[in-house]
């Protein structure tokens, strides 16, 4: 040997001008490499683009992602934001029609059609009759008649609203500058109801009278003061020969009666004083276009109380893939340096060691969960108890495969060489063996992702776990939400369970796309 | 293999030991939350009850009187009792009652699902790297991917909002009680039987794939071609056979996660089974009703492990127990 190395003096590494080559002066018999060499990192990804199902999860993903960050910001709706007069309404994409415009099919009798026909607002419910079906009642001997139509879900028509002066004054101005209404006739029914009991007793007195004409009235009066979009005369409906309970619009040539209030000249009055403020029989769907400068459209549609399910969805992705991505990094970091620690000493330190993730690992993750929500919830909220009892447990994965390369590697000849030149202890484990565990290790952090989802979707939606604050709220609580809607408003569980859905598939698909390029002796054993 | 075995099972009751320990203690250093209004009759009797029965002692004593009443209690008490679901009753009666459901759906989706399963698997297996096996084996990776209860929703929704199903489990139960094997009662668990068959059946088909397409491409399969065999008698006899090995211990855990069966899936579909006491537990905050069950499913967890591992060395005796590992 050219250079003698005194052990005492060694510090971690052989300097180069320690070292000199064997073969200094012989000649070499071996060519040089005409190829570049392809460093390690470099061969899986080379491997990972080959894999054609995993680039298009990973696109998917990343379109999820995008989604999560995104779609907040462009929609000017916050996550508390929530209007109940467009509770449940159908998905809708702005200016659709046809396909994702918020209407549905659906069969109505005659007198809903009239009802729903008949609105002084810019829209009506009806979008589009298909079709009108008459069939003869044997029973009940005449005609019974029913419409299929397209129901527009967001055609709220006439709602009373209070506004203050000020708001008043912004509202005449707009309506003058687009030329629009939102100022709808004021209606006064009490009048026409009474006038029109008291014919019909006077009309026939044997038949009827103050007593059993009454419950109809109550009932004729309640459907006035209900739904603000009557503002025209109703009455009795007849099966032909006698009065019957339901109501109908009363046609006069084809035309409906309005009951709007006129002042002396004969004016229609569109809003009254009342403490301060006016009150006022408003257009809802222009109202809403005054309020927020464009028409009113839910992308994902809205749940029962009129919350967004696009803002909410967004940001019930945003906390999973925040829960995931941070719960599987600490767990990287506990089970990587307790695995190399176990895995490198071996003996006693190991057995206890065993022992302890033994025991963690047997408890299941839902008492787990319900334990720590129970004790913790109330301290540091429900979000950092769930951290804690995903990180309790979860980091006995990564631990063990660390574990198991370690025991692989660890008595392998390069690390006795290694030794033998006087590495330390630190400058092995993580040097010369973790490298090796780097492949099965990034895999399982990377698997790791879903299943926190996957459990903290479970948990909201069982509610063991609720994330719902005013602002916060988690894919689990969504799909609970719709799941009570199931039959009526499918749409409401549809979003959030397509999501998770594909969030699931994307990352497995990525999962085992990173195993085969990290591994490719493990290719198809799946 | 029997000092093994004794070895094993003495871990596993210390490990269960441990584990119950701290969640007694967590779980007694809960807030109680009572039943009744403050001031109330029943607020008075649930507090006197509490009061004899020794749950306001200092946490150790609980503990200690706790294996005290397991071994002498004689009103049932063994296990404490329940509190808020039903005052007094014992958590093994609330339990038992709600075993059947939860065991019945299991018991039909191990019967439905895993033949296909396998089955699934074989064929995939024997038809390797062609279309067919091509499309399953994306159809099943799609399958396992999607959550248990995206499924169920979706049945839920086909069957019942679309196609008016007629047989609910609640309706059932209620109607035919006692009788858990009434055809009703049998029609009722169709659903939630299917919606548990989804993953199952993926998930033993594609192990199934694996490791038989190991099987087939080892040297005795070639050796028994070589012999004259015809493919279907060496599929059957040889490589079938031993790819059993591992399938077998995963057949037996199935069965035994049969007792602790899917919260979601019982929760979605309203049957009253294990889960649904499990969270009627959490939600009324009934203690001793939430250890007990909770302390099942740990229990069935850690036989489930060992037996699997047992049954290792037991379908193929090439694998010794309790080697020294090599390290």
């Amino acid at each position: 040997m050219a250079n003698y190395v005194d052990p005492s003096s060694y510090s971690g590494a052989f300097k180069k001008e320690q070292l000199s080559f064997v073969q200094q002066n012989a000649s070499l018999h071996d060519s040089k490499f005409e190829t570049k060499p392809i460093s390690y990192l470099r061969g899986c990804w080379n491997r990972f683009k080959k894999n054609k199902g995993a680039i298009v999860a990973g696109i998917i993903l990343l379109m999820i992602v995008a989604f999560a960050i995104i779609a907040p910001a462009t929609s000017s709706r916050s996550t508390s934001w929530y209007d109940p007069q467009y509770a449940s309404v159908l998905p809708k994409i702005k200016g659709a029609s046809g396909f994702w415009d918020g209407t549905k099919k659906d069969t109505i009798s005659e007198s809903d059609f009239y009802f729903q026909n008949y609105y002084d607002s810019e829209k009506s419910p009806i979008a589009e009759v298909i079709e009108k079906t008459t069939t003869r009642n044997r029973v009940m001997r005449r005609d019974i008649t029913t419409y299929t139509v397209r129901i527009d879900t967001y055609a709220i028509g006439a709602k009373e609203i209070k506004v203050d002066p000020e708001e008043f004054e912004r509202i005449v101005k707009w309506e003058e500058q687009t030329g629009r209404t939102i100022r709808l006739g004021m209606v006064s029914y009490q009048d026409y109801v009474n006038q029109y009991f008291a014919d019909l007793i006077a009309s026939d007195p044997e038949t009827y009278n103050e007593t059993n004409t009454q419950q109809w009235k109550n009932t004729m009066n309640n459907r006035y003061a209900q739904n603000s979009n009557i503002f025209y005369k109703i009455e009795q409906a007849s099966d032909g020969t006698k009065l019957i309970s339901s109501l109908k619009p009363v046609i006069v040539d084809d035309n409906i009666v309005d009951l709007y209030e006129r002042d002396t000249n004969g004016n229609i009055i569109t809003e009254k004083t009342s403490g301060g403020q006016y009150v006022l029989r408003a257009d809802y769907n222009v109202y809403y276009e005054f309020l927020y400068g464009e028409e009113c459209y839910y992308v994902f549609g809205a749940n029962s109380q009129g919350y967004d399910i696009f803002v909410r969805l967004a940001s019930g992705a945003r906390l999973s893939l925040i829960l995931g991505v941070s719960v599987s990094a600490i767990n990287l970091i506990i089970g990587l340096i307790w695995g190399s620690i176990t895995g490198y000493y071996g003996g006693t330190v190991d057995l206890v060691m065993e022992r302890i993730t033994d025991i963690l690992s047997s408890i299941p993750f839902v008492i787990l969960a319900t334990l720590f929500q129970l004790h913790l919830k109330d301290k540091v909220g429900p979000i950092i108890s769930l951290l804690f009892a995903f990180v309790v447990t979860g980091w006995i994965g990564v631990a063990s495969t660390t574990r198991m390369q370690f025991y692989r590697f660890k008595n392998q000849e390069y690390v006795l060489a290694s030794r033998t030149l006087g590495a330390k202890d630190l400058r092995l484990i993580f040097v010369d063996i973790l490298p090796n565990a780097l492949g099965t290790l990034v895999t399982s952090t990377v698997l790791m992702i879903p299943s926190v989802i996957f459990s903290e979707s479970s948990l909201s939606y069982l509610n063991i776990v609720n994330l719902q604050t005013s602002n916060i709220t988690s894919v689990g609580t969504l799909l609970n939400e719709g799941s009570t809607f199931l039959s009526s408003y499918p749409h409401m569980i549809m979003f959030p369970a397509l999501f998770i859905s594909l969030l699931m598939i994307s990352f497995n698909l990525i999962g085992n796309g990173l195993r085969d390029a990290f591994n490719p002796t493990l290719r198809g054993s799946e | 293999m029997f000092k093994y075995i004794l070895k094993r099972i003495g871990l596993m009751i210390m490990t269960f030991f441990i584990i119950f320990t701290i969640c007694f203690f967590l779980v007694r250093a809960l807030p109680v939350s009572s039943i009744g209004a403050p001031g109330s009759d029943a607020e008075e009797i649930f507090r006197r009850y509490r009061e004899a029965l020794g749950y306001n002692e200092p946490l150790i004593v609980q503990y200690g009187n706790f294996f005290v009443r397991l071994f002498t209690a004689t009103d049932g008490g063994n296990f404490g009792y329940s509190w808020n679901i039903e005052l007094l009753t014992t958590p093994w009666d609330l339990m038992s009652s709600r075993f059947p459901p939860t065991v019945l759906i299991n018991i039909y989706t191990m019967i439905f699902s895993v033949p296909i399963g396998i089955g699934l698997g074989i064929f995939m297996a024997l038809r390797k790297n062609h279309v067919e096996d091509q499309v399953l084996s994306v159809l099943v990776m799609l399958v396992i991917s999607v959550p248990s209860f995206v499924y169920a929703f979706l049945i839920q929704y086909l069957f019942c909002s679309v196609g008016n199903f007629p047989y609910s489990t609640v309706e059932a139960v209620a109607k035919y009680g006692g009788n858990w094997f009434a055809p009703e009662m049998t029609a009722s668990f169709f659903l939630p039987v299917l919606a548990m068959s989804f993953g199952t059946i993926a998930g033993f088909s594609r192990y199934t794939r694996a490791e038989l397409t190991e099987v087939l491409t080892s040297d005795f399969m070639l050796l028994a071609r070589t012999k004259g065999l015809t493919r279907t008698q060496a599929t059957i006899r040889h490589a079938f056979r031993n790819s059993l090995v591992p399938i077998f211990p995963m057949i037996l855990g199935e069965f035994i996660s049969i007792l602790s069966g899917s919260i979601i899936i019982e929760s979605v579909f309203a049957a009253n089974g294990v889960g649904g006491l499990f969270l009627e537990s959490i939600n009324k905050r009934d203690y001793d009703v939430f250890l007990f069950v909770g302390m099942f499913y740990v229990l069935i967890g850690l036989v489930g492990g060992l037996i699997v591992d047992l049954s290792y060395g037991v379908v193929d005796p090439r694998i010794r127990m309790g080697g020294k590992k090599n390290g």
